[in-house]
């Protein structure tokens, strides 16, 4: 059967053809909508393969569909309809101004959440998708838009050469899995992370702040906080040296004490100094030195893994 | 007889003295560079001139070498070329997602992949060159160069990305409703804001990622708007063109990796125009009216720059039709742009007189901005300085050495010289019509908004942003100018000078340090606004742990912004007076001794490198420590509750 003999067939139902594409754009809001209405609980994967579409083309699709249901020019115009390429570059650029304009919708009249506004744009995207197929049937069959039409127009010629068109569906395979392995790559987070150390003091109200030069003193409680979260379980000494500080450096230095700690599940730890010094030879200068494991014998900035320090004047 | 109309009376060749034109504008402007240093003052005319003389040399010898490049273009078959472009794309991505992000090797060879598909574009015969092949080559370059900066960077990349998801876009998630923003001028223009929330929650992930699957995939798609554009005004070959030379613009990546609402004005930007062109080709179905108006509104409730760059292009593609009669080209089918101008303009000002910005609104606010502009720091070679927020500075930094200042604007001067030879190419009868003719004008027009206002201390309207929208007609007459190239000049000057042009302008676009924002080729010179994990720690950790009300920490820019922006705690910039650092609670990162930190200095923005003990000095309590990152405090301060 030729294809004129069809597009003069009197049946009211679009012809597939004619219709596929805004078929199942509609389809895809509805499946999107309900989906998402039944908080089925899907892993992020199939959220983002059935959000993307819905987000950036579906709805923006519908509506240009709705406006330019012809394949090419129409009465009184002297340019074509947009093409295939034209018409999903339109779309992209509509749903962009769709989807957050029913959402600032649905705001109005109750609130930012997910399932009205996805509802409301799968409503959007029937109603233009319908206003599309009326348009498409009032045409002529051979003035309708078909996206089989710029579809087979593609394909044509694939078949021609095989060599090289096998050659190049190797080459975007390999090329989209070395981009999905980079993905994978640069996404990995599985490294040592970022291990923090740091003094807290009793603040104005009670809380832990960081400590200010107000809340160091002779008589003050050092809550020395190493936070890893890469690494929960490790062990970490804390060395408390003192020593006076002079213009040729630090001398009489000596150790206060050491504290070993373990990190939490949260990769946390703490170890708290309860300072009560002695009036003497000023300033003082206190440091926490920090240690992976134990300690080396003489404990010093250089060879600790952090270090910080506090002045007593 | 029938009288002449205003076009009859148009010179013959009215390129010609176009051309001539350019040539004398380039005469006039050349002597601006014993003035100034700056280096678009001291490129912009030669290339100018240069790019008329080299039109005028092609029409005078016209027909001496008509069409001849075009019948020794390559006929090998397109798809292996194709397929050994997307085997480059695979392993670009693979070799940045290896080497932790956008290195320069990285950049370099995705400005050799651009020359690739260029090359493609330019030299392949008419049988070889599928468009189809060539689109997803463009888009592939285009994704894996944006995401390589995205997914490698940990946090965001850029100052303003920081207020738009950290600040807007997580007070509406959090509160489900545009009233957490009410008092910003985004109230009105929450399109962006509301995008990312919706997206965020749909796929279920945080706000960052939301925003690189929603905006980061639309921004390269975008691109095919302009190839819809090229090919209502030319054919598929130079519509292909200006779809490359616009994706791989370095602005145009800027807003694909510093992704906030500016980066969706770009999209609605062109939607707009996709759909002025087709008026302009006599397209003047309702439909067509709809699509610039409903672009028009969208843009004015996303961004105020973006809308207001629209209305300059819709006016003067007004305003050129309106002179159609007196212009080469044939204007008496192209539809009017007065009806859209006159709507978008009559929202944008309704929308504006509403927007809440300061004390009062956005349109009042603009006027009175615009008012104090003029009388205050308008005054001839009155230059606008580098502004550290990123958003103004007509051109690039001062005090970054010359050489490096022309290397990074290489791309752009590659481009306009081949802009000058389209514009000049426009107003050929044969080429001139409504939408060309508009095209042109509105470059100049832009151009002058980027750059002739800020000659004269100008930079109300925030010139920075301007270039990627300016790159959409620059792009289009770009391939005018290649295309004039290809059937006007010797094929050996043809091909040597597309091969340079080829090779030039990706490379030299990818290395741009507006493009490059994550990780600036010449780091030494530009600042670098992304972070890793140890300054993204220490900003979360001061933030958790300082007191509630607290004197502001001092620590580099762009570093600052983000203590700031992400709600941190209040941050300024490091001060150098006398050569010391004196401020009560500093942040040191390594960053500020090895890249491009900005300080004051005096009353200054200076890039300067600083050791770690002019920061964070011996005398002072060192509280914070992450390998990279420390925080010290005077022992005298005066900060706390």
């Amino acid at each position: 059967m030729s294809d004129r003999t069809v597009q003069s067939s009197p049946v009211a139902l679009p012809r597939l053809a004619s219709s596929i594409d805004v078929a199942a754009v509609v389809l895809l809001a509805l499946v999107g909508a309900i989906l998402f209405s039944l908080s089925l609980g899907l892993p992020v994967a199939a959220r983002a393969v059935i959000a993307v579409p819905l987000l950036l083309f579906v709805p923006g699709y519908a509506v240009v569909a709705a406006l330019y249901p012809a394949a090419r020019r129409e009465n009184g115009t002297a340019v074509d309809s947009p093409t295939a390429i034209e018409r999903g570059a339109l779309a992209v650029g509509l749903s962009l101004f769709v989807v957050p304009l029913v959402g600032v919708a649905v705001d109005a009249v109750w609130s930012l959440t997910l399932v009205p506004v996805l509802d409301t744009v799968a409503a959007v995207t029937i109603a233009a998708g319908v206003i599309a197929l009326v348009r498409r049937e009032r045409l002529p069959a051979g003035e309708r838009f078909e996206v089989t039409t710029p579809l087979r127009r593609a394909l044509a010629g694939t078949t021609e050469r095989p060599k090289t068109q096998v050659f190049l569906i190797v080459a975007v395979l390999l090329s989209v899995a070395a981009v999905g392995a980079g993905g994978v790559v640069a996404t990995d987070d599985s490294g040592q992370g970022v291990t923090e150390f740091y003094l807290t003091t009793e603040g104005p109200d009670g809380e832990q702040v960081m400590a200010t030069a107000e809340t160091i003193g002779n008589e003050s409680v050092h809550e020395l906080v190493v936070e890893s979260p890469a690494r929960p379980g490790a062990n970490y000494t804390v060395v408390a040296r003192t020593g006076i500080a002079t213009d040729r450096g630090l001398v009489e230095e000596r150790t206060l004490g050491r504290t070993s700690l373990t990190l939490g599940d949260g990769g946390t730890g703490t170890a708290t100094y309860e300072l009560d010094l002695e009036r003497g030879d000023r300033p003082l200068e206190l440091t926490y030195l920090l240690y992976e494991g134990e300690p080396p014998a003489e404990p010093s900035r250089e060879n600790a893994v952090r270090w910080l320090r506090v002045r007593i004047g | 007889m029938a009288s002449a109309t205003p076009r009859d009376r148009l010179p013959a060749e009215p390129d010609l003295l176009v051309g001539l034109a350019g040539l004398a504008i380039a005469v006039v402007l050349f002597p601006l560079r014993f003035l100034s240093g700056q280096l678009f003052i001291q490129v912009l005319p030669p290339v100018l001139g240069l790019g008329s003389l080299v039109y005028l040399v092609g029409r005078v010898r016209a027909g001496e070498y008509e069409r001849a490049i075009e019948r020794r273009r390559v006929g090998v078959d397109g798809r292996v070329v194709a397929g050994l472009t997307a085997l480059g794309i695979g392993g670009l991505a693979l070799f940045g997602a290896t080497a932790g992000g956008r290195t320069t090797t990285f950049l370099l060879a995705s400005g050799l992949v651009g020359t690739a598909i260029l090359a493609q574009i330019l030299f392949l015969d008419d049988d070889a060159l599928g468009p189809g092949l060539v689109l997803g080559q463009l888009l592939a370059l285009a994704l894996v160069v944006r995401f390589t900066a995205l997914l490698s960077t940990p946090g965001l990349i850029g100052v303003d990305s920081w207020t738009h998801l950290t600040d807007y876009a997580a007070a509406i998630q959090t509160t489900d409703s545009l009233s957490a923003i009410a008092d910003v001028k985004y109230r009105t223009a929450p399109l962006f804001h509301v995008l990312v929330v919706i997206a965020a929650d749909a796929i279920g992930v945080g706000l960052r990622a939301a925003t690189y699957v929603s905006m980061g995939l639309a921004l390269p798609l975008s691109t095919l708007l302009l190839y819809a554009i090229g090919t209502l005004l030319f054919d598929r070959r130079w519509a292909l063109l200006a779809a490359g030379l616009f994706v791989m613009a370095d602005h145009v990546i800027r807003w694909g990796v510093h992704i906030i609402p500016t980066s969706m004005g770009l999209v609605f930007f062109l939607g707009a125009l996709a759909g002025t062109t087709r008026l302009l080709a006599g397209d003047t179905r309702r439909a067509t009216y709809a699509i610039v108006v409903a672009f028009g509104i969208a843009t004015a409730l996303t961004h105020q720059i973006s809308a207001f760059i629209l209305l300059v292009v819709l006016g003067v593609g007004a305003v050129v039709g309106s002179l159609g009669s007196v212009l080469p080209g044939d204007f008496d089918r192209a539809g009017s742009l007065w009806p859209v101008f006159a709507l978008v303009t009559a929202f944008v000002a309704a929308l504006w007189s509403i927007t809440p910005y300061r004390d009062s609104v956005f349109a009042l606010e603009l006027l009175d901005t615009v008012d104090r502009a003029i009388a205050t720091s308008v005054g001839f070679l009155n230059l606008a300085g580098p502004d550290p927020s990123g958003a103004g500075g007509a051109s690039s930094a001062a005090g970054v050495p010359i050489d490096i200042a022309f290397a990074d604007a290489l791309g752009f001067f590659a481009l306009f010289f081949a802009v000058v030879v389209g514009t000049v190419a426009v107003f050929r009868r044969r080429n001139a019509t409504p939408a060309t003719v508009t095209y042109a004008a509105a470059a100049v027009v832009l151009a002058t908004f980027t750059f002739g206002l800020p000659l004269f201390g100008f930079t109300t309207f925030l010139p920075g942003r301007w270039y990627a929208f300016m790159y959409v007609p620059m792009a289009l007459l770009a391939a005018l100018g290649c295309r004039f190239a290809v059937r006007r000049l010797s094929p050996r000057m043809a091909m040597t000078g597309l091969l340079v042009f080829a090779l030039v302008v990706p490379g030299a676009m990818a290395i741009n340090h507006k493009g490059t924002p994550d990780s600036p080729v010449f780091d030494q010179e530009f600042p670098t606004y992304a972070y890793d994990e140890t300054e993204l720690s220490a900003v979360e950790t001061v933030g958790a742990t300082r007191p509630e009300v607290a004197d502001p920490i001092y620590t580099d820019h762009p570093y600052r912004t983000v203590f700031e922006r992400s709600g941190a705690t209040p941050a300024n910039m490091l001060a150098v007076e006398d050569g010391e650092i004196v401020h009560d609670t500093v942040v040191y990162r390594q960053y500020q001794s090895t890249g491009a930190p900005v300080v004051l200095v005096g009353n200054e923005s200076q890039t300067r490198r600083l050791a770690p003990s002019e920061v964070c000095r011996e005398d002072m309590h060192r509280l914070y420590a992450n390998g990279n990152v420390t925080v010290c405090t005077g022992i005298d301060g005066i900060d706390g509750a």
